[in-house]
């Protein structure tokens, strides 16, 4: 499932580049992270809940972010396990000084794909993508507001 | 196959199952025809601590007729809805195409309503019905149009500790239809539309639709029912006034069925019931 889109926060891009790499702001950002932390080889080890109505898994998972060209562009990968599935992904970020911002307002874009497997994708296939896609829109939601802050 | 352990309550009136729902929070999920919340349980998707049987609960089901207004109990299956007199036939033929013969004599509107499935059938008849559901909490009872009800996958507007207890579906004398075409293998709507219509002068006055299974929540399309009011009844003009039936909603896709087919389905669907609702208004 491809996962893309943007979004634009009022704040500088240096500034946006080193809030998204610290993970507290990850944490608040992240609909359901119950707990977020860096570890020794400089990735994340994350707890999310996240669901749908009456399905709800605890995801346990690593994210990795590789690629780092500071403070342009990142990849971040993901990969983690719950009691309803799997899910495994990548996704290329991009910051951009708005063109009409004059340097205090920047594009953040996303781009990547998401793999769900698992009990949950080979039943629930037709709610998983749109899930997914929720879970995308309201990270950029809450991202806008904390930096809005 | 086997769910993960839970508590069982079996409340015998509403303030009973209430306060449990409000004791257990989250916690806590409601069962009346376990047609939804079973199978999520048995594949461990879903794992209540506690399931609030509400089958002792008198009152929550059942169809009455209240001075035109149809009220029908949460609680009511889908097969005693598509038998009944007494419920608008658009309401009856959706009951009707639901699920398989075991959906229907176990299911209920209620629990369909609540759990919310963006390919339910119900959600599409509500709208076209201009339903009202009736929601009881801890703070007593709320009327929610069902227009707003339907918020997004597997979510409505019924809060958590809230038990949904009737709907109501106003008085009318506009002929109805829905029109389906189903995923083979559970029964779901791939898109389904419901069309609830009135004419005027051989015209098609007003028409109410509401559509599913197209997008995360079943939707009014307002351009398709503002094309319709003053329609003439003949395929082409009603096929154009339906060409909008997708328009504006973030489409679902899966591998059942792309998000252009979908979309394709919602606009002959739309016209196919907009047509027979029409034919049945002539009649009648």
């Amino acid at each position: 499932m491809k996962l893309d889109g943007s979004t634009t926060v009022a704040q500088r891009a240096a500034d946006v580049f080193d809030r998204l790499l610290d993970p507290d702001f990850l944490a608040r950002c992240i609909p359901g992270c119950e707990r977020m932390e860096r570890r020794e080889d400089g990735s994340y080890e994350a707890v999310v809940k996240a669901g749908v109505g009456a399905i709800k898994g605890s995801f346990r998972g690593v994210v990795t972010l590789s690629e780092v060209v500071s403070p342009e562009s990142y990849r971040m990968s993901l990969s983690g396990k719950s009691t309803v599935g799997f899910v495994e992904g990548s996704a290329l970020i991009r910051l951009e000084a708005d063109a009409e911002g004059e340097g205090e307002r920047t594009w953040i874009h996303y781009d990547g794909e998401a793999r769900v497997s698992g009990v949950i994708a080979s039943v629930g296939g037709r709610l998983v993508d749109a899930a997914a896609r929720k879970v995308c829109r309201q990270f950029f939601e809450r991202l806008a507001q904390e930096v809005g802050q | 196959m086997i769910p993960a352990k839970f508590e069982y309550a079996v409340p015998e009136t509403i303030e009973e199952a209430i306060a449990l729902l409000k004791e257990h929070g989250e916690e806590a999920k409601v069962l009346t025809g376990g047609h939804s919340l079973i199978p999520l349980m048995r594949l461990r998707l879903a794992r209540p601590g506690l399931v609030v049987d509400l089958r002792k609960v008198p009152d929550l089901s059942g169809i009455c007729v209240n001075g035109g207004e149809v009220v029908i109990g949460a609680a009511t299956t889908h097969a005693e809805i598509a038998a009944s007199p007494d419920v608008p036939r658009m309401i009856a033929e959706t009951a009707q195409q639901i699920g398989d013969p075991q959906v229907r004599n176990a299911g209920t509107i209620g629990g369909s309503l609540v759990h919310a499935d963006p390919a339910a059938d119900w959600p599409a008849a509500m709208l076209a019905a201009r339903a009202t559901i009736v929601l009881r909490g801890p703070g007593g009872a709320r009327s929610v149009a069902a227009e707003t009800f339907f918020r997004g996958i597997l979510e409505s507007a019924a809060a958590p500790g809230e038990i949904l207890t009737s709907i109501r579906i106003p008085a009318s004398d506009a002929a109805g239809a829905y029109e389906k075409v189903a995923q083979s293998a559970s029964g779901f709507a791939l898109a389904g539309v419901a069309a609830q219509l009135v004419l005027a002068r051989g015209a098609i006055g007003s028409a109410q639709i509401g559509i599913t299974g197209v997008a995360e929540h079943a939707y009014r399309p307002a351009a398709v029912e503002k094309a319709l009011a003053g329609c003439a009844i003949d395929a082409a003009a009603v096929g154009a006034a339906c060409a909008a039936a997708a328009d504006g909603v973030e489409l679902l896709e899966d591998i059942h069925a792309s998000a252009r087919y979908r979309a394709h389905l919602a606009r002959v669907l739309a016209k196919r019931a907009v047509l027979r609702a029409a034919g049945r208004a002539r009649a009648s």
